[in-house]
């Protein structure tokens, strides 16, 4: 199945992002899902989001949510059709591109959030 | 020996399927994983992309709960995430431990226990009624 250099970065970066998600994915309910358990909890909980290296890290988060499902519809269109075989390669440089593209997105978007002195240009959605 | 099915079409996966849930399971990995793209990108363009994700304080949250529409979405990226992700780290973990059967058992023991009490957690955050400040 995974022939080549190409295939083998796929299918490793595939697995990697699939566990950092799920591992993102278990914090994540537990976090917010302790609205349940009161605002102080939360709030508690909260304050780790507001860490500096935290937010980094969810930028990091999309890219590998954005990566993983790209390169999964590329398994997808290889699992279901001849085209998705025959263009494998190309399919992954695809991948590759939309997860970078949703990755600077969500950078461009957060950036002046982050750090509001050094960014100070203004998105649509505001800050 | 691997268990997961390392197939490139449905033919394939049938073939090499060692038994019907394992064949399932290769099914439900690509259309789960379908609809995830959609459920991910779209929470994550509506949370972090759109909105400040350090505006979510408690009565956000609780605000967003409250709506039904809302919970139904959100319960769906739930028990899909964690069923994709689940079985997915069960491949990996059968790949890893493939010489080590103690290992794998403790392994899964360790990851299904974690996975099933976030699961837990999450639906009954889901199901919970979460007053929010000034509403009720
Ligand atoms: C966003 C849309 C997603 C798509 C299109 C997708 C697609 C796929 C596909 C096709 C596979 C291969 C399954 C197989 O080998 O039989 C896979 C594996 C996996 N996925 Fe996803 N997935 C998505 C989201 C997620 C999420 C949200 C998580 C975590 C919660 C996740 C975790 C995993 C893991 C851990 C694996 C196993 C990797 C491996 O065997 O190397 N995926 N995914
Ligand atoms: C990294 C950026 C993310 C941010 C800022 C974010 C933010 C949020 C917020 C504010 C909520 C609560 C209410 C609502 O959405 O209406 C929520 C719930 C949820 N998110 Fe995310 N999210 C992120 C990434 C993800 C990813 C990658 C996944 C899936 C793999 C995910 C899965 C969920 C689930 C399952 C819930 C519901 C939890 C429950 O109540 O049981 N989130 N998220």
């Amino acid at each position: 199945m995974y022939k080549g250099r190409e295939g083998q970065w796929a299918f490793f970066l595939h697995r990697l992002s699939g566990v950092a998600i799920l591992l993102y994915l278990i914090l994540h309910t537990v976090s917010i899902g302790s609205t349940m358990l009161g605002e102080e909890v939360y709030g508690a909980v909260h304050k780790l989001y507001e860490l500096m290296p935290f937010r980094l890290g969810l930028i990091g988060v999309a890219g590998a949510v954005a990566y993983h499902a790209f390169n999964g519809l590329r398994i997808v269109a290889m699992d279901f059709t001849s085209w998705g075989v025959k263009y494998q390669r190309q399919l992954w440089y695809a991948a590759l591109v939309m997860a970078a593209l949703f990755m600077l997105l969500t950078l461009y978007a957060n950036l002046p959030r982050l750090f509001p002195d050094i960014f100070t240009y203004k998105t649509i959605w505001g800050r | 020996m691997k268990m997961a099915i390392k197939a490139r079409s449905f033919r394939d996966a049938k073939a090499q399927a060692k038994s019907n849930p394992e064949l399932v399971w290769w099914v439900f990995m690509r259309l789960s994983g379908t609809a995830l793209v959609l459920l991910t990108l779209f929470h994550l363009f509506k949370n972090h992309i759109a909105t400040d994700e350090a505006g979510w304080d408690y009565e956000a949250v609780a605000s967003s709960y409250a709506d039904w529409w809302n919970k139904l979405y959100l319960f769906a990226l739930l028990g899909l995430g964690m069923m994709h992700g689940g079985n997915g780290l069960r491949y990996v973990i059968d790949d890893a431990t493939a010489k080590n059967p103690v290992a794998r058992f403790w392994m899964k023991s360790i990851a299904y226990t974690l996975i099933g009490a976030a699961l837990v957690f999450g639906l009954l955050a889901l199901i919970v009624k979460i007053p929010v400040p000034g509403v009720g």
